[in-house]
């Protein structure tokens, strides 16, 4: 009896002092091992590492849009269209940093757009950005033709395959970018309309605070992480892709829920967020290596990162349910 | 004549009634092939298959949440069906265990969404990439051809000039109709949708609500699914993929608030018939079908706009009567 409500509080402790999101990943980390010996390798963290680059910066972006209590399901297609838009106007002839400019001004253009939608029609986020989210599907298959394109250009390989002080140079641009995110979040006034959106838009509207244009900052800001990412990905895959980005919105989405900012208070923030992506990162990159069928890695890797949202959301209520009980 | 006027201005479908007649319109004005009796039984028979779909996500919206895995879920129960049928089932066994499948669907949205209160569109989401991946999964990456006769005639059969799919939409309309008006179960979920605090003090079965509402959505899908198999006479993983977002734009386009507890059958008729005929126009044309997704999300979002902006302008309007009635 003794022991058995010493076993109960030992699991409750263990579930409140560790987030879910770090023993799963933990736990994925220890199976993977297990089932491939290539798996605990130096060489395969940093893999792992620049695997997630990409998936980071979206994730980053969501995160703030989380914030708010929003959500954009228009940033992978947003990716999809920045790897679109970049090998285009390079192929019909700009330099290839100033079309990568245009991409990202371009990206930051839609995001403006996603935020203007949204505060001054009021309508809700989801809505607006899917309805983007075709439109830029849209665009990039048009662009395309549907096919994949390429160019051959030095720059890709030097930008995946650089390292500086032995970590690759996708890793510091990401570093780089959440110091970049981190201080929006917590240093600006932009920052304190984020978690002002998301906790009671009701009372900044009857404070005559205008929601417009910070709506339309944070969506274009989100564009702007989004671009970065869609740029590293051009550079990775060598090739502008309409679909690379199809999903990338919602494993966005995942990351931030398991990284423990709430889609329903304004609660949260960046830091967290990382672990989410490594936690999916880790999933990827752990089915590959441990050889498990193409076919059937859709519906596992779903399942588990559902699974890990619906674990993280029980702890989590969990959690508050103990602290109303102290109180 | 009047009034009647004045009640349809007031309805929360005014402006999809408004967008269907100026579609319809301009579509018989600029597609001389539009208005025919061949044109117009091929747009209800197109439509069909969202029409179902749209009825049970209905529901699901009208309770203030959102199923994202309507279109996936139908691919899986196509997918589903036609193993089953390869392997030598009797059709009417298939059709049961299709529609299970569907349900299932439904309950596990549910129970994310009610028992675990994850919010709809993230569990929904999240079940669609499930769903979607079990379904190339039962495929092996292969498609199926040539299904039974007896089982594509409820696809392609007719019953005199009007194609038997038609019908079928036309029943499950009504079956829904009567579901979401005329019963307790159809109260219940309005007044879920509109507070769910105050229908859980009165007496409302709030999960058995949700749970509902999920199912029924399953079942549509699961519906919407094996017909979809049946017309095309062939299954693959993706075939359902692009109803998603059009099943979500004609509910929304109809008229039904993302809020909940607004909106109903009607609306979504309109809005799904107004989608089917913008996509029938663009294929009398000749768009690529690249640009037709473009096309769907520019209607969403302005149809949404036109839909948030009517309904501010009617709260304002009951905000300054109010003083005058007391």
């Amino acid at each position: 009896m003794q022991a058995n409500t010493r076993a109960k509080s030992f699991i409750t402790d263990f579930v409140r002092k560790i987030p879910p999101v770090l023993w799963i990943t933990l736990l994925l980390i220890t199976i993977f091992s297990m089932a491939s010996d290539q798996y605990l390798k130096f060489s395969n963290f940093t893999n792992i590492l620049v695997q997630s680059v990409p998936l980071m910066l979206v994730a980053f972006a969501q995160t703030l849009i989380v914030l708010t209590q929003g959500t954009d399901l228009s940033l992978g297609a947003q990716v999809s269209f920045v790897t679109v838009l970049w090998i285009y106007l390079t192929k019909a002839g700009l330099p290839i940093y100033i079309a990568a400019i245009i991409s990202v001004v371009a990206s930051m253009f839609v995001g403006s757009i996603n935020g203007l939608i949204v505060s001054k029609g009021k309508i809700p986020p989801f809505i607006a950005t899917l309805g983007m989210q075709n439109i830029l599907n849209s665009i990039s298959m048009l662009l395309t033709a549907g096919a994949s394109i390429y160019i051959y250009h030095p720059l890709f390989y030097d930008v995946t395959k650089a390292k500086i002080i032995g970590i690759p140079l996708v890793v510091w641009i990401t570093a780089f970018m959440f110091m970049v995110t981190w201080v929006v979040l917590y240093k600006t006034k932009l920052g304190a309309q984020i978690f002002g959106l998301g906790g009671n838009q009701e009372a900044l509207t009857l404070a005559g605070i205008n929601l417009v244009k910070p709506s339309i900052k944070i969506y274009a800001f989100a564009g702007l992480l989004t671009s970065v990412s869609g740029l590293i990905t051009t550079c990775r895959l060598e090739s502008g892709q309409p679909v690379v980005g199809a999903g990338w919105e919602f494993e966005a989405v995942a990351a931030t829920l398991l990284g423990g900012t709430s889609l329903r208070e304004g609660k949260g923030g960046i830091g967290g967020t990382i672990f989410g992506v490594l936690l999916i990162t880790i999933l990827k990159n752990g089915l590959n290596i441990s050889g498990v069928p193409s076919l059937y890695q859709n519906a596992i890797i779903g399942l588990i990162i559902l699974m890990s949202i619906v674990i993280d959301a029980l702890a989590r209520r969990m959690k508050s349910y103990e602290e109303g009980a102290k109180l | 004549m009047k009034k009647y006027m004045e009640t349809l201005r007031r309805s929360q479908s005014f402006y999809s009634y408004i967008g269907l007649a100026l579609v319809f319109i301009i579509a018989s004005v600029i597609v001389k092939e539009f208005l025919t009796f061949d044109n117009i039984i091929t747009v209800l028979r197109q439509g069909s298959i969202l029409l179902i779909l749209s009825t049970g996500l209905t529901a699901v919206i009208l309770t203030g949440n959102m199923d994202l895995s309507v279109g996936a879920s139908s691919g899986l129960v196509g997918c589903i069906c036609a193993q089953l049928l390869r392997a030598g089932l009797p059709i009417p066994l298939v059709f049961l265990i299709g529609l299970l499948a569907g349900a299932l669907v439904g309950v596990f949205n549910g129970f994310l969404v009610g028992i675990v209160k994850l919010p709809s569109f993230v569990a929904t989401y999240g079940t669609n990439w499930v769903v979607a991946g079990l379904s190339i999964i039962i495929m092996h990456g292969d498609i199926i051809y040539g299904l039974p006769k007896g089982f594509t005639w409820f696809g392609t059969g007719y019953v005199g000039p009007i194609p038997f799919i038609i019908i079928f939409a036309l029943v499950i309309v009504i079956i829904a109709y009567i579901l979401l008006q005329k019963t307790t179960l159809g109260r219940d979920i309005y007044a879920y949708g509109s507070n769910k605090d105050a229908a859980l003090f009165s007496a409302v079965p709030i999960k058995k609500t949700l749970f509902s509402a999920f199912i029924m959505s399953g079942l549509t899908a699961a519906i919407a699914g094996m017909l979809m198999t049946a017309r095309l006479n062939a299954a693959d993983a993706t075939m359902g993929d692009t109803y998603g977002l059009q099943t979500v734009a004609a509910v929304v386009v109809g008229g039904t608030s993302m809020l909940g507890g607004e909106g109903g059958i009607t609306g979504t008729v309109i809005g799904a018939m107004l989608l089917t005929i913008i996509v029938n126009v663009m294929n009398l044309l000749g768009i690529s079908s690249f640009a037709q997704p473009m096309v769907v999300g520019f209607v969403i979002v302005v149809m949404v706009l036109f839909d948030s902006y009517s309904r501010r302008k009617q709260n304002t309007v009951v905000r300054r009567k109010q003083p005058q009635t007391n």
